[in-house]
């Protein structure tokens, strides 16, 4: 998918003056964080699973190049095919020359970051496939020709109104359809299609090298049916992705789901670790699994970095993230939102295309908090901050302004002075308006802000004065 | 080419590795979690609390005088006309007759094997299977590959039935994992759990619009889930 990370000023802005779309994510952030604290406060053991998960992952990464390589030698013994593409361009001609060996002609998929990274389903239907997403929130967003703007739930910013507009428009069901009606409608026109299919797409939620098996978690039965009934199942998975040992998932799914829905397990999780076995009559007869780095070795190899690679895309850090519930995911620019995307964003397109990401955020530290595998979200932000002035993001105002703040900083008599003559000033542009007192460039600023009045008296004041009536 | 790039990557990775030789795999048993059931806790109990809290169904028939009716009773609200039951040989091991139940129910029953299709299962109302495993934690059905059951039994029906003998319900995640790591009875013999499993917990459902919650998308609407008073595994 090509980013336009560089647009997250024009994007958010749009984002703000869209009144549905603020309530649309209150509505969300506030159930998804309700459900996620419920989840966390019935666990007492909650920091001890954090801290196993990050472990357990850790020692995967860590071992990033053995971890594969056991994960493939297994997978392959077992059956199942492994390959590995550079960039998304690489993955794509991998997945359709899989599509084209087996002779299908008909793919259902399920949801999947990493085919959204890789825009997939515009390359199979530029080549002449049918294309259908399966989970109901990105069968939405595909008939709406739009881009997922959460991880978990991607067609989060829609009504339900503009889903029975989009159904009534492309299946011809009641223009007045409620939620439950909606469902069903979405459910009968995609049973056909996943029974008719010749290929099922996934991504992976887990791969485990100990035993070369793919780990899916999902709520609706989309995923167990895109990998059940097509002759041939493509799993488009990150190199990051694999964990050591099965036993490892008994932790890491109780984080994932807890995290993500509040859900103790989803629905269903598969377990795929081969092709279908001798005597089944169903499950795939091929089984592939494409690996995609695309960046990702890269982010490995800078251990400021490494951990973001850690991330289970729970999508906790955007529910609890102020910033993503105002903005929302479209902001981002591109496929990953919230904390974590400022993150990896810019690792994956260039810091340079990305550069206003890590200050999408105002380091008040709750990503980091609420991040099951306890990635430290604010001090990469933080990092990926000074990345961007080396790589030259500062313009000439900004450079300017750090070079009086840090002269004033470190002269004590320059900056009492300053306060004193800057009380009057300040009180001035809080009146008036910084545009008004400033001038054009400061509207910038203030079209969408306004300053609080400060006090008649100074901090320093106020403190030496506290102090002399003995305060502490 | 392909292959090209499974070298480069490695060799890259390789000239930047920075775990520790042969610690991928080492052994590092997972400590229980408080909230996991342990020995003497009720687990048909918590299992039966744990399903229905997340919309399925769940009745120990252990603990009840007349089985046959709990399971009528339950069947005959959902309006359904025909059954597929799998071919599972531990049918015939069980005292119960469900076959003859569901029948007895007005139901249409099935025997299917791998040679059904997922298309033809799809006109069933309801998918009839006994659980590999059940974990009682989270409410959780496990079911590996068999050849005498389809994969897809227990998805593409409206409905889905699965009965759990007493001897396959464990307490926590770990217990599961480690059965199966280390070949428990009911992990044993041609129960397959290192090609394919899946677990299932109570209905498919969905809150893709408007995060508002709804049962039955792609999978079963109603997950009935019968605790059986017997066990199976010989093993």
């Amino acid at each position: 998918m090509k980013s336009r990370s560089d647009q997250f000023h024009e994007l958010s802005s749009e984002a703000l003056n869209d009144g549905f779309l603020r309530e649309a994510l209150t509505r969300a952030s506030s159930s998804f964080q309700a459900a996620k604290t419920d989840a966390v406060d019935s666990m007492p053991d909650w920091e001890e699973l954090r801290q196993r998960g990050h472990d357990r992952k850790n020692r995967a990464i860590e071992n990033l190049p053995e971890a594969l390589e056991v994960f493939e030698k297994n997978l392959r013994s077992q059956g199942g095919e492994v390959h590995y593409c550079e960039d998304g361009a690489a993955a794509r001609d991998q997945i359709l020359s899989i599509i084209r060996a087996s002779g299908g002609s008909s793919v259902t998929k399920s949801k999947s970051m990493v085919t959204e990274e890789i825009a997939l389903n515009d390359h199979l239907e530029a080549a002449g496939l049918s294309v259908l997403e399966g989970d109901l929130g990105e069968y939405i967003i595909q008939l709406a020709g739009e881009h997922p703007s959460h991880i978990i739930a991607p067609a989060i910013h829609k009504s339900r109104e503009e889903v029975a507009e989009l159904f009534h428009e492309h299946l011809g069901s009641d223009p007045n359809a409620d939620i439950p009606e909606l469902t069903r409608v979405a459910r009968e026109t995609l049973r056909e299609a996943f029974l008719g299919a010749d290929i099922g797409i996934s991504g992976a939620n887990f791969v485990i090298a100990e035993t070369g098996t793919i780990v899916l978690v999902e709520n609706e039965g989309n995923i167990r049916m895109s990998t059940t009934v097509p002759r041939v199942h493509i799993a488009v998975v990150g190199i990051e992705k694999v964990l050591p040992r099965r036993s490892d998932l008994a932790t890491l799914l109780r984080l994932l789901c807890r995290s993500a829905t509040g859900q103790r397990v989803t629905s269903y999780i598969s377990f795929i670790s081969s092709p279908r076995t001798e005597g089944e009559g169903d499950g795939p007869e091929k089984l592939h699994v494409v690996f995609l780095d695309a960046g990702r070795s890269k982010l490995w190899a800078d251990p400021t970095q490494r951990e973001a690679l850690n991330c289970i895309r729970c999508g906790a850090c955007l529910n609890f993230c102020p910033v993503y519930g105002s903005v929302g995911g479209h902001s981002y620019g591109w496929v990953y939102p919230g904390p974590i995307g400022s993150v990896i964003t810019p690792n994956y397109v260039g810091i340079e295309k990305a550069s206003q990401l890590p200050q999408a955020s105002s380091l008040c530290g709750r990503c980091g908090e609420v991040c099951p595998m306890k990635i430290p979200l604010p001090d990469m932000l933080l990092g990926l901050r000074a990345k961007a002035v080396e790589a030259g993001s500062a313009g000439f105002s900004e450079k300017l302004s750090m070079r009086v703040f840090s002269l004033l900083a470190r002269s004590p008599r320059l900056w009492r002075l300053l306060l004193a003559l800057g009380r009057p000033f300040y009180r001035l542009v809080a009146r008036a308006g910084l545009a008004s007192v400033l001038g054009g460039p400061a509207r910038r600023w203030s079209r969408s802000r306004s300053l609080p009045l400060p006090g008649r008296s100074g901090f320093r004041r106020w403190w030496r004065e506290d102090a002399e009536k003995g305060g502490e | 080419m392909p292959g090209d790039y499974r070298e480069r990557l490695f060799g890259f990775l390789r000239s930047r590795a920075v775990g520790q030789p042969g610690e991928l795999l080492v052994e590092d048993p997972a400590p229980r979690p408080s909230t996991a059931p342990g020995a003497g806790d009720d687990l048909a109990e918590r299992f039966r609390s744990e399903l229905c809290a997340v919309g399925g169904e769940a009745v120990n028939l252990g603990a009840v005088e007349n089985p046959a009716a709990e399971l009528g009773n339950w069947l005959k609200g959902l309006g359904l006309e025909s059954a597929a039951m799998d071919s599972d040989p531990a049918w015939e091991l069980l005292a119960l007759p469900v076959r003859e139940l569901l029948a007895s129910a007005g139901l249409t029953v099935d025997s299917v094997d791998s040679s059904v299709t997922p298309q033809e299962l799809a006109g069933y109302d309801l998918g009839v299977t006994l659980a590999d495993a059940a974990i009682a934690e989270t409410g959780t059905i496990a079911q590996c590959a068999r050849p005498f059951r389809p994969r897809s039994i227990s998805l593409v029906p409206r409905c889905h039935l699965v009965f759990v003998p007493s001897d396959r319900l464990l307490g926590g995640l770990e217990d599961f994992f480690e059965g199966i790591d280390e070949g428990a009875s009911w992990a044993a013999g041609d129960a397959d759990f290192d090609s394919y499993f899946t677990w299932i917990t109570g209905p498919s459902r969905t809150a893709d619009i408007e995060k508002t919650l709804t049962i039955g998308v792609h999978g079963p609407e109603r997950t009935g889930a019968f605790l059986l008073g017997e066990g199976v595994s010989d093993g």
